[in-house]
Formats: C-alpha cells, structure tokens, sequence
C-alpha cells in the first residue's frame, strides 16, 4: 500500500462524507427553517387536534343534600351536508347501501323528528354552501339518543358535546334555583346570583393524533386549566318545600287566584325552609311559565300587607308600655279622626274590645286609636327594626325592598293604615321574617336562603349572615303570639286553625291591592301569617293568595293549616296543648 | 480500553530500537491486535443492534400502551356517562312527585293528626286519629301541580321489580307474626327521656 494512495482515498471519502453532509444540512435548514410554518400548519392541521376541556358546573342541593340542579352532558347532532351521500354497511356479513334517505329515517326514528325535516335540513344548508360541511341536526340529546343515533355508524353523522344543566326535582325551588340558557349562560335565580360558587371555566387542551385518531403519547398539552364550580347548599328542605307548592297551588287553583305564595322560616336560626310560588317554574321547562312567574313572587312582589301588620303594631305597644292585652279600647265600625282620616272596619263587631279583641276581631279602628300613643316616627323606627322597607339579606335576583316612606311623608290617611297594614308595601318574606322576630322573642335574624358553598378544594365557606336586631322586648314578643293564639283559637276561623295535639299562632290579613291606577281593585290579597308551635314558636309559616274567589282569609287558611300539620310532622314537633292562652277579648 | 490491555506486551519488548519496536509489533504479532478489533466490533455492533431493538420494542410498548390507555380512557368515559345518566334518572324517581304518586297509588294518604307513642312509658302523645281519605293530595284533578317535565318519561303505572318485592314482603311479614320490628321512622327519632 502505497501512501499516495491512501491519501488520495482518505481525501475522496472525507469529500463525500462532507458532500453528503452539506446535503443534509441543506435539507434540514430548509425544512426546520425555511419551509417550517407551512409544514407545522400542514401536519398540526393533520395529526393535533385543539379541543374543550369542560368545567363540570357545580350542583345546586337542599339542607340534606337533595340534588335540585346539576351539571349534565348533553350532545348536540351535527352532519357535513357535502358528504351526505349513499354509504355501505355490513348487515349480517352481507354490504348493504344505505342512502341518504334512508339513514334520514333511521336518525328520525330516534331523535323524534320526521325523515323529511332532516333531509330538508341538509339541502338547505347545500343551497346556501354547495360545500357546506357543517350543520346542526338536532341540539341537546340526552346520552340514549346519542348512544343509539352513535351506533348507526352513518359516516357524515357528526356530535358534538354540550354541557347542560338538569333539574331532577323538577319546579321543586323553580323558582328560586332559576335556570340558564342553553349556552350555560346564567339567566336566573340562584343560578346567577350564586354563579360566583356554582360557575365553572372550560379549559383547553392539545394533544397529537395518529392516523387512526388515537393519541400520541407525551403529546398532551393542557394550555388551560378547567376549573369545576362549588356546590351550593340551601336552607331548603326539599320536601317541605314540594309539599307546599303543591298544597299552594291546589289551593290556588281551587281559589281561581291569580298566584300565591307560601313560606316557611325556621324560628331560631332564620332559614327559609320552604318558598313556595304560584305559579311555579320548571326549570326544565321554562317556557311552561309565563315570564312573569319565573322568578320568586315571594322576594320580588311587594304588596299591601293588610291586618297581619296588627300584629307588628301590637308588638310596638306592648314593648313601648303603651298598651297590654287586656287595655280597653271602644271601637265603633266606623271612625273619623281629629285630622279627617276616615275608615271603617270589615265587619260590624262588640265595640268593647281589649287589645287581644282587637286582634281577634281584626278591628282597623281599635288598633288606630291604641296606636295613635305612639308617634309615627317611633313607629316607623319599629317598622325599620321589623326589616320593612329594606330588602333582605338574601338579596335574591330582582328582590323588592317593598316601598316604605319616612314618617314625615304619611299624609292623615296613612298616618293610620300603617298601623294595619295599607300605605305601605312589603314582600312576603319581609313579613315572614317580621314574624320572626316575635316568634323569636322578639329577636330578628335576617333570613337566609343560602346556607353556604362547598369550594371544589372541598372547603365549605358558610354563607355570610347579617346581624340579629332586637325589634321588641321578650315579654311584648310572648304577649302578641298569646294574642295571635287566641286569634287562632277563638276568632271566626278557630275551626280551620285547629290541629289536634298543638296551640297554634296567627293572624289573618284580607289587604286592597292597587288596581294600578292609584285606586284599589274590589280583590283582595288574603294572608294569614303564624306560628308553631304557639308554646315554643319553632316555625312561621306565612301563606297568601290573590283574587280568591272566597274574598277572605278562609280561602287561605286550609293552606296554612295544612303547611302546619305537615312541618310539625316533618320535623317531629312533641304534641303539647299545655299551658295555653285564653285572653279576654271584650269587656 | 486497548491501549491498556496491549501496555505490557510492549514493555516487554521494550529492548529493540525505536524504529524497530514501531515496525516488529505489526509484523510479529498481527494476529493479537487483529482479534480484538474483529471482537469490538462484534460487541460494538451487537450493542447497536441491541439499543435499536430495545428502541423498536419499547416504542411499540409505548405505542401499544397508546391504544391500551385510549380503549381504557374511552370505556372509563363511557362508564361514567352510564353512570351519572343512572344516578340522574334515580333522582328523578325520588323525586317529591314522583314518591307521592307512588305512595297513593298504593293507597297511602297524609294524615293530619300526628301522633306518637312514646317507648319509655308508652305513653301516647297528640291525638291519634284514622288518615281521612281527603289526605290524598294527588288525587283527581289535582295529579300533581309541582311540574317536573322529566317524569313524562317514567310512566306512572309501572312498579319496578325491587317496589313490588318490597309490597309483598310487608305483606306477609304483617300476616305471618304479630311481632313486626318498628321500622325506623318517628318513634326512633321521637324525643324522649331515658328512664330505667
């Protein structure tokens, strides 16, 4: 071996080795530089697939943790139009071809819709786009109808996900829970005003995809995080609350009135145990209800309370020293004050009543003259204690603060009618929670509605509660429920409000509404509003209903009879009928 | 590696001059350095052939592993589907409404006049009274007034398998003994004092 040769070779290798080298340098700039956008567009269109990671929106439960809203998948059903044409499938081994037409009837036998109306779909979108790849068949199947239309196996079927929400107790809390729009979007009740616990973000994520679809490992990019929503917990007891929408509307339809509310509040602690309004929603089923009986009546319509304001006033008379159960007060029918207000009462009675007369009787003059001792500015300070003219601490979507003016604003008229209930207005739970405070001696704690939130972390942040006040003293707060016993157990309706075992608690209330035109209508609003039981008040129920055919509170008082029974049952209340109070009503 | 292993053959042949020593190995001795070279290269290519096979059957691992996970991830998403639908339609059937049409379909009504036993001293508190037939609160034109659209599907007359079973057990556990356990219910539940 001669070493010229060597070398000579040495150099011809090292010149095709470098040669092959350029080569490839060439090509690899040019592919990881020059060309490299148009291919990462090209293979990413390809092989990477961006999709939804969907935030799991959180569930809406009862005090028990009875599920009345939740998070649910459902799917949308989508085609690409250009490739709707005949395609093959094997049946028992054997090709058949299925042609538009006929894979129509198929998908129409299960989403419900005829086989036109899916043909129809399609070329309407070809009209329009002759290329038209993309159209909705039908939206939001449950997981059945997708798993069936699924297993057709029609090649230019297409489904898309869609979360829902579903509410498996139906108008149970309808109208408090409310509902969202089939974008998710909150549009109701609790939904959106507790969307800051419940509401979830959708996240996103992409990953690389062979040829048959299935992912490449170690390609899964989360870009973003979804994040899923609390769980909301109520202070209702799902039960009471369906027992009494269902009781309320019975009533009402019987009634022929226009709506009705019905609530039940528990007495120590101030949670609303059951909201019930007429109509109710299906939050299923929204466009079952008119518009305007999709939210709560009971927070969002403020009305006249009528004669169970007697009760409140009642309660300012005994704190205030100015009056007791057994005052006497000579109340005629009729009366016309010193300054030219003039009423009358519903119905002609002894005009030799004591106060516990007064409200048995239900006398508008009796109460008027007792309370003409207290200076309207002292009462409407009571009124602001009771929680009139101030919305609640729920604060509920739409909620009424009621309209209450300061003192100095009553003209000789309302100077009176405050004290029974007219020229001013308050929602129905603003009474029941008035009640409340008598029921509680005479301590009110502000309602609450939401009991708190469980954070997906699994911490449980109790909603916020507002402050108690102390509206009346403990023994005027006794002395008007002893008076309201004897309401219950003496006054015209005693045998509606009998339940056998238990001392019942109440006052009616027949109110003028305004028939809009700064007049009132010939209907009434009738109310009754007490408490169980009377020895130990645990519960205030408050039931009222608008245009009664009956025109009085005994079109109402099967209602709160009923709501009685059935929470004193529910909660497993001790039967007790001692000690119960019998007030001397005329003197 | 085999400049170490040849270090002391050329020590011993350290005697020879320079040039001899650099020319004698290769003619003296091919065959020692020849074998090592044919045996490295057996390893060397070996261990190549070994990494790309490993290579081959761990991306294959991989990849199979790929289909294994995707056939597991979809079924587990379908279980779960399967699941949530089970549990949603099972709230939908304890549903208020729909337990109480069951209840008064099987002849059950409210009562409005609760009472107890109480076990301590057996006393009976409340004032029992026989369940009134106005107690039904479903009946006639009042079939429930609390709307809920997703019961249209769960017809009203059929009883599943377990609520049958469940009817004639009571059914005959009532007719055979007299000593019927209390179910749990209110007077478990009832308030009442300890006494011995």
């Amino acid at each position: 071996m001669k070493p010229v040769i060597t070398r000579r070779r040495i150099v011809i290798t090292m010149f095709v080795v470098l040669a092959l080298i350029a080569l490839f340098v060439v090509r690899l700039v040019d592919i990881q530089v020059v060309r490299a956008a148009a291919l990462n567009e090209q293979s990413s269109g390809k092989m990477s697939s961006p999709s939804t990671v969907y935030g799991v929106r959180g569930d809406i439960s009862d005090r028990n943790g009875i599920i009345l809203a939740q998070a649910q998948m459902r799917y949308n059903v989508t085609a690409s139009p250009r490739n709707a044409k005949d395609f093959e499938r094997t049946v028992d081994g054997k090709k058949v071809t299925v042609t538009p037409a006929q894979a129509a009837s198929e998908i129409g036998r299960i989403t419900g819709q005829f086989p036109n109306e899916i043909i129809d779909i399609l070329n309407r979108a070809l009209q329009e786009n002759a290329e038209s790849d993309f159209v909705y068949i039908t939206k939001g199947v449950e997981l059945a109808t997708y798993r069936a239309l699924d297993a057709l196996d029609i090649p230019w079927l297409y489904f898309e996900s869609a979360p829902s929400r579903v509410y498996p107790n139906g108008a149970v809390a309808g109208n408090l829970i409310g509902y969202v729009g089939s974008d998710g979007k909150p549009l109701a009740g609790l939904e959106q005003t507790a969307n800051e616990c419940v509401g979830s973000t959708d996240g996103q994520q992409t990953y690389e995809r062979g040829a048959d679809g299935i992912m490449i490992p170690g390609s899964n990019v989360v870009s973003k995080q979804a994040v899923n929503g609390g769980k909301l917990k109520l202070t209702i007891d799902a039960d009471l609350q369906w027992y009494s929408q269902q009781v309320l509307a019975k009533q009402v339809k019987d009634q022929r009135g226009s709506w009705g509310i019905a609530v039940i509040l528990e007495v120590k602690t101030g949670k609303l145990i059951s909201v019930a309004d007429y109509p109710s929603v299906d939050p299923n089923n929204v466009d079952g209800t008119a518009d305007r009986f999709r939210g709560s009546l009971a927070f969002s319509a403020p009305y006249e309370p009528g004669s169970t304001m007697k009760s409140l006033t009642s309660g300012m008379l005994l704190d205030a020293g100015k009056a007791s159960a057994s005052s006497r007060v000579n109340a005629p029918y009729e009366i016309t004050f010193p300054n030219g207000a003039n009423f009358h009462d519903s119905g002609h009675h002894n005009p030799h009543l004591t106060l516990a007369g007064v409200m048995v009787e239900s006398s508008n003059v009796g109460i008027s003259k007792l309370a003409d001792s207290l200076s309207p500015s002292v009462r409407y300070d009571y009124m602001t204690k009771y929680g009139l003219g101030s919305a609640t601490n729920v604060n509920f979507l739409g909620e009424s603060e009621g309209i209450l003016r300061p003192s100095r604003e009553w003209d000789n008229q309302t100077h009176y009618t405050t004290m029974f209930g007219q020229g001013f207005t308050a929602t129905a739970v603003q009474m029941a929670s008035a009640y409340q405070a008598i029921a509680n001696g005479g301590v009110r704690i502000p309602v609450t509605l939401v009991d708190g939130c469980t954070k997906p972390n699994g911490d449980y942040v109790p909603a916020k509660t507002g402050d108690s006040v102390k509206v009346i003293s403990p023994e005027a707060a006794r002395g008007v429920v002893d008076m309201m016993e004897n309401v219950a157990s003496q006054g015209w309706l005693r045998d509606k409000f009998k339940i056998p075992g238990y001392r019942v608690a109440a006052k009616t209330g027949t109110a003028q509404q305004s028939n809009g035109q700064g007049g009132y209508s010939k209907s009434y609003i009738v109310t009754i509003a007490g408490m169980v039981p009377a020895g130990d008040p645990k519960y205030v129920i408050l039931t009222t209903i608008a245009d009664a055919s009956l025109n009085s509170t005994a079109a109402v008082a099967p209602v709160f009879h009923d709501l009685a029974v059935q929470v004193l049952k529910h909660y497993r209340i001790q039967p007790s009928t001692s000690g119960a109070s019998r007030l001397r009503l005329y003197y | 590696m085999s400049a170490l292993l040849s270090a002391p053959a050329l020590r011993r042949e350290a005697k020879p001059t320079r040039a001899q020593a650099w020319l004698r190995p290769l003619q003296a001795k091919p065959g020692a350095k020849r074998r090592p070279k044919v045996f490295y290269a057996t390893v060397t290519v070996a261990v190549v052939a070994a990494i790309i096979l490993a290579q081959i059957v761990l991306s294959v691992a991989v990849s199979s592993g790929a289909y294994e996970i995707a056939t597991l991830q979809k079924s587990s998403k379908e279980l779960s589907r399967t699941y949530t639908s089970m549990s949603q339609e099972l709230e939908q059937m304890s549903s208020p409404q729909h337990v109480a049409a069951r209840a008064e379909s099987f002849g059950m009504v409210s009562s409005n006049s609760p009472a107890y036993l109480r076990l301590s001293d057996g006393k009976v508190l409340g004032v029992p009274h026989r369940a009134a037939d106005s107690g039904a609160l479903l009946r006639g034109s009042h079939a429930s007034l609390v709307q809920n659209i997703l019961l249209t599907d769960i017809p009203a007359g059929s009883v599943p398998a377990a609520v049958k079973m469940g009817r004639t057990g009571v059914a005959s556990t009532a007719a055979g003994s007299s000593n019927v356990a209390l179910p749990g219910g209110p007077l478990q539940t009832m308030p009442s004092p300890r006494t011995r």
